[in-house]
């Protein structure tokens, strides 16, 4: 009992003391630049936004390359993607654009997986997407996008930025496939977003490959331009993780045990 | 004694870690503490892994970095000058800070012309076939069945490590039509070399529905002597009432060119060569060629199914040539010769003169056809394309036929006679260029030559004519009519593709069609004493030219989520019409808009509305001046005062689509045609004569249908009910008649993808047809179910079909009747083995007729076709 009321009241006058010390320290101007610093809600020393413009390649094609195929390539020359970020994450997505054929760009916004658009969070390193199962709204947490790269020394030039390489093995679930995937990022925009949901890294991806011959890459940056950005809202669902989304879309589709 | 061990582990350890702690703190020149440092470390040493941290709220920062290691050191945050160093790191306690300089050119805003270089990366597994075989195997698929890996179906369908091969290349070409099945069934085993599994998937199309999965290509290598090698089919069939068919299917692979070639030589009621051969001989179904290829003559013949004996001779013989990468020639010859028997008997009800025409019409065509095409494409980069297309056709038609007419007080036989000669000469050439990234050109021309000829002949002991007909009196009759068209067409279309920004393309359009038609009829009789009796005004020599020269512009942009495709066509039509007699021209301009605008809710469900205009116009059939006769009892004359009439369609289709589970696909359509083309019939007891022009009423089409579809990986159900209604106006005997016809029909089906051998599809349909003209009313009702069975147990395929229809007519006749069909098809191949045994039934219960009703603006026709009769073919196909 004693020894309670003891421990209790040195912390208690630790706490009393360094607080003294702190508040001694200060100027008048300085106490109140830090009430009002702490009172200031968004608080960052990191208070940056930017909007990064993506476009994508395609595979080359060649003269066995079938119409529909060379048609979804067309369609992806028409597209273009946006990363907007702010101090707690970002937010990757396909812009609008007149297709010239609807059904083709759908197809190639699959392949290009801009099909979905992404949330990425800055202290979680979770990305976060809606997806629709049966007629149900799900929220699908990513915890693979943003981790685990191996980085490596391999340098090349983006017009200006140096980047580095990094890369990951990914193992896909719906088709128990196993892909390297490889990203170049700059550490002079030292901002761990990326296009696809692929980020985590100490700088943003400026190139990465999204599948064979598609390719993922800067077109526009624009930084600090806006003071304070706003992230789009995810609609409300169930979190569930990519296995359970996978599992959800097999019994959705009535399939028996396999 | 244990400090010594102690000192000793410390020393240990430290040299096996051998890691130093590298620690400071980082400030920006403008001596403020930086949070939040992106710093690198890269080793020297390639095998050694690099470092990374990021420094804290008070700009410390602390790596771990492997002892006597030198690093190259990257230093970076936004708003400050990047910092580059190099450290040789040795021992942990001296601090190192760093100094990051401010950025004065704050990066706000870049734009950056980067692409990243294309690398090709294509996985590919090589099989060298040597290895795995013994030298037994006859074809392809037998190889591949000994590469681990690979797995092939019955059918020809090859999977690699559980990817479909989707596209087959020979020595890196398409082989045929790419399919796998006709390369793994029939490419001999010895010619080939090696065999790639090519896991690059772009080069093929997509599964459909919006799911992708992984698929790969596969390329066979030849070896060095055997790239020419003949491969095929050769079936024979034999049955009882002295049916046969003789079908052989002959492909020659060579290194310049393969060929392809198909005979049918039978007698039964099925026709070998299909509209699937017809579209593989075109090169595939393109948005260029689909329309030309469904309505093509060569398609109806095809199609064509309602007789009931048949003799068929029909060779088809296709080539393609790919001399290098750029250049592609295809030419096609297709020569038949068809003589097919047909018999009709119908039950006319006129409605306003209370009479009904029994007629048995009983016909022998002999139809003879050539049609020979060519194309060539040549691709000098991927920004161009040029292709070029002629075609030959001509065809001879020979027909005769038997007739037994009964009404009234009249009940007689005359004979008919039809022989028809057409000739069509076609030249075109399209030109598809990307000028640049945001435009792209098409250019079109076309030039088409037709001459027909054809002589009808009815052959009468009575006078059984119309009265108009000024016929003498004969102990036979024996009336002519000759048509001879002579037409040469010229289009010309030329549009432009823009694409200004993400959110609108600009595309306009500029079309010439000229068009000139000399047509001359003749009808007459030919007097038993040899001499003519020419009708006058029953012939005429006319000169036709027209003009249609068109002009749009299209938008395409979205309008807040709304995809709005809009068009506004500018038409100008211009005519001139030379007969003997008399002259007649018109200039009519239109302004056609044209709207379409969908909302994509999610890639799966969509709302689409449209509105658009169109004209159409008259033939010239319609304004030849003076009496064509058309049948024993209708007479046809022209009007050249026609415009064009102009059709408005509204429609709204909504899709809900689910891969698996419920979809639907609700639409509703509306029609209005204003100044339609319509008929005044002016009538007595079954002769009729008959002049076209424009309604002042228009006519009124609605369609609503309401498709539902429930899918499951094993079976899918579908459920469409639809209802609909036509209404126009007609002139019978001077008085305007509104016809009116409404429908309503329920399909449902139910069709299984089991795995296991047996599967089944189930179908019913029924089906009201409400025909209302003026006062009177006419109800057909039509039930039809259907049953078929896929048996596939082991080398067996067993396919049997059963149809059942019940028809019934209220009101009028009040007749009912049915009809089933009932075929089977039996197959045994023993895997592997040449030969396929098969045994075929068509119409095992017998079924005699099949009958349907018929509209006329004036009749209501209940029409029974004789069918073709039972037969049972047994049939042996070899495999070269």
């Amino acid at each position: 009992m004693r020894l309670r009321w003891i421990i209790l009241l040195t912390i208690g006058y630790y706490f009393v003391v360094t607080s003294y010390f702190i508040f001694y320290n200060m100027t008048i101007n300085n106490i109140y630049k830090l009430i009002v610093l702490l009172l200031l809600f968004n608080f960052s020393v990191y208070g940056q936004t930017g909007e990064i413009t993506y476009k994508i390649t395609h595979p080359e094609e060649h003269d066995d390359t079938d119409d529909e195929m060379k048609q979804v390539n067309n369609e992806t020359t028409l597209m273009s993607f946006s990363l907007i970020f702010n101090e707690k994450g970002s937010f990757f997505e396909k812009k609008r654009n007149v297709p010239q054929n609807k059904y083709l760009a759908t197809m190639a916004a699959i392949i290009t997986l801009s099909k979905s658009s992404y949330f990425q969070n800055l202290e979680s390193k979770n990305i976060y997407y809606n997806y629709k199962i049966g007629n149900k709204e799900y929220i699908v947490v990513d915890s693979t996008k943003m981790n685990s790269w191996t980085l490596s020394n391999e340098t090349k030039n983006i017009e200006g930025f140096t980047c580095y390489k990094a890369s990951k093995n990914e193992f896909n679930e719906r088709n128990q496939t196993n892909y390297l995937r490889e990203a170049w990022y700059a550490p002079d925009i030292p901002v761990p977003y990326g296009p696809a949901g692929y980020g985590g890294l100490p700088g943003l991806i400026l190139e990465i490959e999204i599948r064979k011959g598609f390719v993922y890459y800067v077109s526009k940056i624009s930084l600090n331009e806006q003071e304070n950005l706003e992230l789009p809202k995810l609609k409300d669902g169930p979190e569930i993780s990519p296995r359970e989304k996978v599992i959800l879309m097999r019994k959705n589709r009535t399939e028996t045990d396999d | 004694m244990t400090y010594r061990i102690l000192l000793l582990l410390v020393l240990f350890t430290s040299g096996i870690c051998a890691q130093v702690n590298l620690h400071g703190v980082i400030n920006g020149s403008d001596s403020t503490l930086l949070e939040q440092v992106n710093i690198l470390a890269f080793p020297q040493d390639k095998d050694v892994s690099m470092s990374y941290a990021t420094s804290s709220e008070k700009g410390e920062f602390s790596l771990e970095l492997k002892k006597n290691m030198t690093y190259k050191l990257t230093l970076s945050h936004i708003g400050y000058i990047t910092l580059n160093d190099t450290l040789l790191v040795q021992s942990n306690s001296i601090p190192k800070n760093f100094i990051l300089q401010l950025d004065k050119n704050i990066l706000t805003e870049v734009v950056l012309n980067y692409t990243p270089p294309i690398t090709v990366k294509k996985d590919t597994t090589t099989y060298q076939v040597d290895a795995f075989t013994d030298g037994n195997e006859r074809k392809l698929r037998e190889i591949l069945k000994k590469l681990p890996g690979l797995t092939v179906d019955r059918d020809g369908n090859v999977t690699s490590q559980g990817k479909k091969v989707t596209n087959v290349l020979v020595e890196n070409k398409p082989f045929f039509n790419g399919k796998s099945k006709l390369a793994v069934n029939n490419i001999p085993a010895d010619a080939v070399l090696e065999i790639e599994i090519i896991d690059d998937y772009h080069e093929t199309a997509f599964m459909k529905g919006l799911e992708t999965s992984e698929e790969v290509a596969m390329n066979i290598n030849l070896k060095e002597d055997k790239k020419n090698f003949i491969f095929g089919d050769l079936e024979g069939n034999a049955g009882i009432e002295n049916k046969y068919k003789v079908n052989p299917t002959i492909f020659k692979y060579g290194e310049k060119a393969t060929y392809n070639y198909i005979g049918d030589l039978n007698n039964t009621a099925e026709k070998s060569f299909t509209l699937k051969d017809y579209i593989d001989f075109e090169g595939g179904l393109s948005d260029n060629n689909i329309s030309d290829i469904l309505n093509s003559d060569l398609n109806r013949f095809l199609r064509n199914s309602e007789y009931y004996n048949n003799q068929h001779l029909f060779n088809a013989l296709n080539m393609q040539f790919n001399p290098n990468t750029k250049n592609e020639f295809r030419v096609f010859a297709i020569a038949f010769d068809d003589v097919s028997n047909y018999e009709t008997r119908n039950a006319k009800f006129y409605q306003t003169e209370n009479i009904t025409e029994n007629k048995t019409n009983i016909t022998n065509n002999d139809l003879k056809g050539l049609l020979a095409k060519t194309h060539y494409k040549y691709q000098p980069n991927s920004n161009t394309e040029i292709k070029i297309i002629s075609k030959l056709n001509r065809s001879d038609l020979n027909s005769d036929m038997f007739n037994a007419v009964k009404f009234d007080t009249t009940n007689t036989t005359y004979n008919s006679y039809l022989k028809s000669k057409n000739t069509e000469v076609l030249v075109s050439a399209s030109l598809k260029s990307k000028l640049s990234k945001k435009h792209t050109l098409t250019f079109f021309s076309k030039y088409n030559y037709q001459d027909n000829s054809g002589l009808t002949q009815w052959i009468s002991p009575t006078n059984l004519f119309n009265s108009s007909i000024p016929l003498d009196i004969d102990e036979n009759y024996n009336i002519n009519k000759i048509i001879d068209v002579d037409k040469n067409l010229l289009t010309n279309n030329v549009k432009l593709y823009w694409i200004v920004n993400n959110l609108l393309h600009l595309n306009t359009f500029l079309e010439l069609d000229y068009q000139s038609s000399d047509i001359k009829f003749n009808n007459y009789q030919n007097l038993s004493d040899n001499s003519i009796n020419s009708f006058s005004n029953f012939s005429n020599d006319t000169e036709n030219k027209y003009l249609k020269s068109n002009a749009y512009l299209e938008v395409r942009s979205y309008l807040g989520d709304i995809l709005i495709e809009a068009k506004l066509n500018l038409e100008s039509h211009n005519w001139k019409s030379t007969q003997i007699d008399s002259k007649a021209k018109n200039s009519e301009t239109y302004w056609l808009p044209e709207i379409n605008a969908t909302w994509e809710f999610d890639t799966k469900k969509d709302l689409k509305v449209s509105y658009k205009s169109t004209s159409r116009f008259f033939d010239f059939d319609n304004i030849l001046l003076r009496n064509q006769i058309k049948s024993f009892n209708s007479i046809f004359y022209g009007n050249s005062d026609l415009t064009l009439s102009v059709s408005n369609r509204f429609s709204i289709n909504y899709r809900n689509f689910k891969s698996y589970g419920i979809s639907y696909f609700p639409s509703f359509y509306y029609k209005k045609t204003n100044n339609p083309l319509i008929y005044n019939r002016s009538l007595n007891s079954i002769y009729s004569e008959t002049k076209p022009l424009n309604g002042i009423n228009p006519n009124d089409n609605y369609l609503l249908n309401f498709r539902t579809a429930y899918s499951h990986k094993y079976y899918r159900i579908r459920l469409t009910p639809t209802f609909e209604i036509a209404s126009f106006h007609s002139i019978i005997n001077n008085i305007e008649v509104e016809n009116k016809r409404d429908s309503y029909g329920i399909d449902l089906s139910f069709e299984s993808y089991f795995n296991h051998p047996l599967n089944y599809d189930i179908a019913f349909k029924h089906r009201l047809d409400k025909n209302k003209f003026d006062s009177f009313n006419n109800t057909s009702v039509t039930t039809d179910m259907y049953f078929g069975l896929r048996y596939e147990p082991e080398n067996w395929k067993i396919n049997t079909s059963f149809d059942q229809t019940f028809f019934k007519n209220k009101n009028i006749t009040k007749t009912s009747s049915s009809y089933n069909s009932l075929n089977a098809e039996i197959t045994y191949n023993k895997a592997e083995s040449a030969w396929t045994f098969l045994l075929k039934a068509n119409n095992l219960l017998d079924s005699k007729t099949r009958v349907i009703t018929n509209y006329d603006i004036t009749t209501v026709n209940e029409q029974a076709t004789v069918l073709f009769p039972r037969y049972i073919l047994f049939g042996i196909s070899y495999r070269l």
